[in-house]
């Protein structure tokens, strides 16, 4: 980057208190990062209908025959062969003597729209009226690792920018303090970082973890944000020395705004270090709060801990968080009974409270929560109680900003195999989020390797039916 | 709908139509046959396709989306670049029907929804018709786009990174006594020409501090700062710059500048992060590159294609193997099912790192298109990946899984002593495998389940087996379910409920209470109401099993309660099948005695030793034991003292097959189009390239084609790379992009003054390096000057040097050498103590402690996915990309990293442990030397005494909370360490 004409902060620098860590709770460090940040909130291509997402990441690939939708002919033909074509490249022991499986939850119409869901999402069927489902979803990638990253770069062959990074890079951040994107308990394995890492985009704009899949809830951080050694009063004398040096530095070489960045970056770190703690103490929430999200509760607890973070930082204007229930849980490919009933068990409650808070917040208005794994599951059963991998016609639903509500868009086969009726891609629902915040897929590009790369390369379109009128 | 409306014009074509098909009887029905045809296409084909194809496939044709159109009858006989749409009367050959039948090998169209099924079958009875069509009009051919005009290679090697290298002059300067070298001139001449002058030089201290970091990737110490500065000779400078060169410290500075093109990791990343044990080879053969000096275009040949090279011993050998590490590095998406698809997504990624780490060239974009802005056709993408495809990097399977593959790894060459010792440990193991098979088959065989038995032997108290038992009508042995004690279990075969029992006398050592268990394999199908009759002293008394469940304790035994029983065989507990329902199974009962025995041996009644016949069984049995025993501690012994593996490396090999490949329309390998005769870049041959062998894959042209001293971009980009490394920017500054969207060189008749001395000297990069070192120019101070800075505020002319910012790599191994915790030892694995897969998609278990903790950053084990924190911080690059100048951030989270972290926490610990051991120093001079040690230079008394200040005053708190004057001495020191280690001045470098 060029060297800017004599900065900001050379004019600030004369007025700013001697002593760096004064000018912390000062007007000079934002004013000077506001001016230079490749973070800085940015006019997006046209009126956005939400300002953040949510996206409730359930790793494994929950299965829609079992949760959202509904499908009375495989109940009916339970037991019998597959009446269609299965797909290429499933399990070659498996091929032979495929039977379907009905689904062991009963299914209910819910709300005023009448959404089908099953008895495994009770507490989110609460919230049909303000659902937008999509039955029709498919992507790429028969195995885990590729469907995920596909899900979350849009690619299922090579290292791309996350989804996250893209919106960070195409609208920057709401605040200053904390990073624009988020991504809580986040998987290791299948993809790991790449899931929320910025490729070739600037590292400004990868997303910065909270905890991962291995590490309790209650004990997730932002690395580096604690200072074990020493107290805060000691850590501040020592910034302030610390930044009494650094602008000597600057003062001797004159002009660097790399120096001045440095300089900058750790007064940020400093408000983010008091900042981030109290944003992440989930204490100052009410019991009723705390309750509402199943804290209260050793199941749903650490969901519930994470979609709490979640709504808090949402409030605080980060753009894109990411919550996970992760390290691959959904994966049923036997013991679907009981590894599917523990699952919901663990988010039905906390997603439902999560839903029921930004609405009383109003924050539904303009967050949009999107819910769904990499992948489904089949309508086949595979060994007695397990359902293989359905990347062919799977579910995924959307809530709040720009959706419309009660609503559900497009279908699979009678059997829920492969999705029929109004398809959705991966890329077709990325266009999609994209659009809602106010980009155009297509405009919204980045040069690297000589190509203008995208979030959805050269394919997507956007579900123009699910767009709120 | 206009059904009738196209008729008159209709004729020629359904003529023509109605005589392939030869049913034609008389004028009259073939009439009829046409009204009918085209009255089906109006009522049942038209409207399909205009509702569900026109948006895309209407008008023009578009060749990036559409390539063809369905509006005319020309347009969907004709068809695509796949091929023609409709071919009347043949459904194979109509790709329409494959589209709108979502074959999966080819497209699905229409994208959103499958037809109906009655629809499809409308236009398989259409085509079958002979797809009667009566719309007329030619199909618009849209205007050619510049991608597709032939590219006119001549005019395009006019593009300065594509002529041929020339020999400028040297350029006459004003200021002639300022260079030192033609580098200099080079670019003082370009500052005349902008009535400009470079700043002045820069002093000794500041020049040393830059020398060390940039040769060796470590600061100076106090001593050879002081060694450099007070160096008397005129050849002080050029001795240090030639001492460092030979340290071994150069190539792991210089060898991490090329592990950022060859992305290399430890590991796989995606999704199946499996481990990379031998990628280190890989990496210690780059550092010994540099340290040796091996010509460029040698480190080229081998990374492509030592392999095929010759060679004249097994070091060489083991080199050119290790080498193409480099082609097989890449993240690979394991578990992609569409294996033909993962190996040319494995072609890409070397097709693209080739392009971009040795010639500065972007090729990946031609994989679907011809290059938009570059002179690369398709062809010449397809030319390379008949190479690379010819080439086996994809190789196997892992994890036992059919759809996760594995890559290619090579043995390399071995002492023959080790061999000899490896071959005599295969062989010794296969034999005593062998001997444990037998022995264990045959007591198996002898004893049931073996393990089985054991526990019988392990029970307390008394056991009676069913074998013992005393039987009332007809119990079957069985050893069908396997929670069974002893050899077996009896049932009553679910049949003559009421006329079977089972009776089990125990000989009691002692009168006593003892607790009654029964014993038996408990399952579905089982009876659920099993009565058992216990006599005791107290009478008889009954007690109902439910055997649909195994047993609770241990899954196999059932408490009956406890009872009193004399000593001897007055008790006994009976199984009986009345009123039962299912089957009823026995298998053993045990006492257990609620008091101490008098005699601990007693544990069970052995049932074998009564009868005779089982004698020399159990005599076998003894012996198969103890050999089994023996056995297996031989076997542990020989693997315990195994000698250690083979050597095997990341490496390619050749495909037995090797071939042209086709060009894959719009990248999709599985609509292959034209055969491309194998090759390289057209625009950067200036001669004809060497043919490719049809025998062999071609690498070994290719390498030998990008080592040609004519290849235009193979020098001009690596001297561009080194000048980079050296001042921060390079001549090109976007190094990896040599094309159209690539910068401008500032100075390209220096690049080319430069790339031919690269030649001319061989190739030799430390030659290059010094060379560019001694100049003046290198040797500038970074000091601002308003005046030159208003001229060119981007130093693009080089009127000083750049202030530049240390690497991760740098500032780690600078803290650790400070703190004096730096381990220098070179080479090996960091990641032996990895499992099989590095991350795993499930919970992972922690990592032990890192061996390579306080090594060079060059040896941490870079997991993909797990990079330590200390590097991807400060701006490492993600290690599945190619990256040949790496970004420069600044995040908090840098400062969260020297405020908060560990590591940065402790060394500075470390450090002022380190400092206050000489207890003979003043405060003032621990101050000055720690300067010199991080800074490079002499505290100010100023700094001493802010210094001093801080320390005391932080002493004094410290000590009010900590009695230990010592401890609160040494933290306050600490405090002060870790801020020079923070401050922007440490971490820039001057």
């Amino acid at each position: 980057m060029e060297a800017r004409n004599f900065s900001r902060r050379q004019m600030l620098k004369s007025s700013a208190c001697g002593f760096g860590y004064m000018a912390l709770a000062g007007l000079s460090a934002e004013a000077a990062l506001k001016s230079q940040s490749p973070l800085m909130s940015k006019t997006p291509h046209f009126e956005p209908r939400a300002k953040r997402v949510i996206f409730l990441f359930m790793h494994g690939g929950p299965s829609h025959v079992d949760t959202f939708d509904y499908k009375p002919r495989l109940n009916k033909e339970d037991g019998q062969r597959l009446p269609f074509k299965a797909a290429k490249n499933i399990e070659k022991s498996s091929q032979e003597n495929l039977r379907l499986m009905k689904s062991p939850w009963k299914f209910k119409q819910r709300g005023e729209s009448g959404l089908w869901i099953s008895e495994l999402f009770d507490n989110v069927a609460e919230h049909a009226d303000d659902l937008c489902v999509i039955n029709s979803m498919h992507t790429n990638g028969q195995s885990h690792g590729q469907a995920v990253m596909k899900l979350h770069t849009g690619s299922d062959s090579l290292v791309r920018p996350s989804v996250g990074s893209w919106m960070v890079y195409g609208l920057g951040t709401e605040n200053n303090n904390l990073p624009g994107f988020i991504s809580i308990c986040p998987s290791r394995g299948h993809g790991g970082v790449r899931n929320y890492g910025s490729a070739f985009l600037p590292a400004v704009y990868q997303g910065t973890a909270i905890g991962d899949a291995d590490t309790a809830a209650r004990e997730a951080q932002i690395r580096f944000l604690a200072n074990n050694s020493s107290s805060v009063s000691q850590q501040r004398q020592q910034l302030g020395l610390l930044q009494a040096m650094n602008e000597r530095h600057l003062a001797q070489v004159q002009v660097d705004n790399e120096i001045e960045g440095v300089i900058n970056s750790y007064e940020l770190a400093f408000r983010m270090q008091s900042e981030v703690p109290t944003l992440m103490d989930l204490n100052s929430e009410t019991k009723e709060t705390q309750a509402l999200y199943g804290i209260d509760d050793k199941t749903t607890e650490n969901f519930g801990r994470q979609c709490l973070m979640a709504r808090r930082f949402a409030e605080a204007g980060v753009r894109y968080i990411e919550v996970a229930l992760g390290n691959n849980k959904w994966d049923q490919h036997s013991g679907l009974k009981n590894g599917h009933e523990r699952n919901s068990k663990m988010v039905d409650k906390p997603i439902a409270g999560l839903l029921a808070d930004l609405k009383q917040r109003g924050l539904l208005e303009d967050t949009l929560v999107v819910w769904g794994g990499e992948f489904g599951r089949t309508p086949i059963a595979q060994g007695t109680n397990g359902r293989d991998h359905n990347p062919q016609g799977y579910s995924m639903w959307l809530a709040g900003a720009g959706v419309k509500q009660g609503h559900v868009h497009g279908a699979t086969d009678e059997y829920g195999y492969y999705a029929t009726r109004d398809k959705v891609h991966i890329h077709d629902l990325h266009a999609t989020l994209l659009h809602l915040m106010g980009m155009d897929h297509k405009r919204l590009t980045y040069r690297y390797a000589g190509r203008d790369f995208r979030l959805t390369d050269v394919y997507g379109e956007v579900v123009t039916e699910i767009l709120k009128g | 709908m206009r059904p009738f409306l196209y008729l008159s014009c209709l004729s020629i074509a359904v003529v023509c139509v109605v005589n392939q098909r030869a049913h034609a009887e008389d004028p009259q029905t073939e009439l009829q046959q046409k009204q009918a045809g085209i009255e089906f296409f109006e009522n049942k084909i038209r409207p399909v396709l205009v509702e569900h194809c026109y948006d895309c496939h209407a008008g023009e044709p578009d060749p990036e989306n559409a390539s063809f159109v369905l509006d005319t009858r020309a347009g969907i006989r004709m068809g695509g670049d796949s091929g023609k749409a409709v071919v009347p009367g043949n459904l194979k050959s109509s790709l329409l029907l494959q589209a709108i039948e979502h074959d999966p090998e080819f497209y699905a169209m229409p994208p959103d929804e499958k037809l109906p099924a009655n629809v499809i079958a409308d236009f398989r009875k259409w085509i079958q018709m002979g797809a009667p069509d009566p719309r007329e009009g030619q199909v618009k051919t849209s205007p050619q786009k510049k991608s597709e005009l032939a590219i006119d290679f001549e005019k395009e090697r006019e593009f300065w990174s594509f002529r041929p290298l020339t020999k400028p002059d040297v350029p006459e300067v004003k200021q002639s006594d300022w260079p030192r070298n033609d580098i200099d001139r080079f670019i003082l001449s370009k500052l005349e020409q902008k009535q400009m002058t470079p700043v002045q030089a820069a002093d000794r201290q500041t020049l040393v501090r830059r020398v060390y970091f940039d040769l060796t990737g470590l600061p100076p110490t106090p001593k050879q700062i002081q060694q450099f500065v007070n160096d008397p000779s005129p050849q002080a400078y050029e001795h240090l710059i030639d001492r460092l060169l030979e340290t071994p410290q150069y190539g792991e500075t210089w060898g991490r500048h090329w592990l950022d093109l060859a992305r290399y990791a430890d590991s796989n990343g995606l999704d199946i992060n499996l481990t990379f044990y031998n990628a280190w080879r890989y990496r210690d053969y780059v550092i010994q590159a540099f340290n040796q000096d091996k010509p460029y275009t040698e480190f080229i040949r081998e990374q492509i294609a030592g392999d095929l090279l010759p060679f004249e011993n097994d070091e060489e050998r083991t080199q050119n193997i290790v080498a193409t590490g480099f082609l097989v590095m890449g993240a690979k998406m394991l578990s992609e099912r569409d294996k033909e698809k993962l190996r040319m997504d494995v072609v890409d990624e070397q097709i693209d790192v080739t392009g971009r780490a040795f010639m500065g060239m972007t090729l990946g974009c031609a994989r679907c298109h011809d290059h938009k802005f570059d002179p690369i056709p398709m062809t010449d993408y397809y030319a390379l990946a008949g190479i690379f495809r010819s080439t086996e990097t994809v190789h196997g399977n892992r994890l036992n899984n059919q759809f996760v593959s594995g890559w290619m790894t090579r043995p390399l060459p071995i002492k023959p002593e080790h061999a000899a010792a490896l071959k005599k440990y295969e062989t010794d193991l296969k034999t005593l495998e062998a001997k444990l098979k037998t022995d264990s088959d045959a007591l198996e065989k002898l004893q049931g389940d073996t393990s089985q038995q054991m526990r019988l032997k392990e029970l307390v108290g008394i056991v009676v087996d069913d074998a013992e038992a005393t039987k009332t009508g007809a119990w079957k042995e069985s050893a069908y379910s396997k929670n069974y004690l002893g050899v077996g279990y009896v049932h009553d075969m679910n049949e003559e409920q009421g006329k079977k029992t089972i009776r089990f006398t125990p000989d009691l050592p002692a009168a006593g209470k003892y607790e009654v268990r029964f014993a038996f394999p408990g399952s579905g199908g089982r009876a659920s109401k099993v009565p058992v009759n216990i006599q005791s002293e107290q009478g008889m008394q009954t007690v109902y099993v439910d055997q649909t469940k195994q047993g609770p304790i241990d899954g196999i035994f059932t408490s009956l309660g406890s009872f009193e029983f004399a000593a001897g065989k007055a008790g006994h507990v009976e199984i009986s099948n009345k009123g039962t329902s299912g089957y009823v199974v026995v298998d053993a009962v045990q006492f257990l005695p609620q008091f101490k025995l008098p005699n601990q041996d007693v544990k069970l009644a052995k049932k074998d030793e009564a009868k005779p016949d089982h004698a020399a069984q159990q005599n076998r049995i003894k012996e198969l034991q103890a050999s089994v025993k023996s056995l297996k501690s031989e076997l542990a012994n020989l693997k315990e003292n195994a000698p250690r593996p083979a050597p095997m490396a990341l490496a390619v090999g050749e495909q037995p097959d090797p071939a042209d490949y086709r060009i894959a329309r719009r990248g999709n390998i599985h609509q292959l189009g034209d055969k491309v005769d194998r090759g390289f870049l057209t625009i950067a041959s200036l001669q004809d390239p060497p043919p490719v062998s049809p025998q062999q894959s071609g690498r070994l042209e290719l390498a030998n084609w990008l080592s040609q001293s004519q290849n235009p971009l193979t020098s001009r980009v690596m001297v561009n790379r080194i000048w980079k490394h050296l001042f921060g920017n390079g001549l090109v500054r976007s190094v990896d992009n040599f094309g159209h969207l690539g910068e401008q060189p500032t100075h390209p008749e220096l690049l080319d003054y430069l790339a031919q001395r690269f030649v001319a000297e061989g190739w030799s990069i430390k030659t290059l390096i010094r060379e560019i070192m001694v100049s003046n120019t290198y040797r500038l101070s970074s000091d601002f000057s308003a005046e030159r800075y208003q001229k060119d505020p981007g130093n693009h002319l080089v009127w000083r040097m750049n202030r530049r910012r240390l690497s991760a790599e740098k500032i780690r191994d600078a803290v650790l050498s400070i703190s004096g915790k730096l381990n220098l030892q070179q080479g090996g694995s960091s990641v032996a103590h990895y499992p099989e897969q590095a991350i795993s998609p499930n919970r992972n278990k922690k990592v032990e402690q890192n061996p390579s903790e306080f090594r060079r950053s060059i040896y941490l084990p870079i997991v993909r996915g797990n990079v330590p924190a200390a590097l991807t911080v400060f701006d490492f690059p993600a290690p599945e990309m190619l990256v040949g100048n790496r970004p420069t951030t600044t995040v908090p989270a840098q400062a969260l990293f020297m405020m908060n972290s560990p590591f940065v926490v402790s060394q500075a610990e470390q450090t002022a442990s380190k400092l206050l051991t000489d207890s003979k120093q003043s405060d003032r001079q621990r101050v000055s030397e720690l300067y010199l040690a991080c800074l490079g230079r002499e505290a100010t008394t100023a700094e001493q005494s802010e210094a001093v200040q801080y320390i005391d005053a932080l002493k004094q708190q410290n000590g009010k909370e900590n009695s230990d004057a010592k401890v609160a001495e040494q933290k306050a020191w600490a405090s002060y360490c870790q801020i020079l280690f923070a401050s922007t001045e440490f971490r820039f470098l001057n």
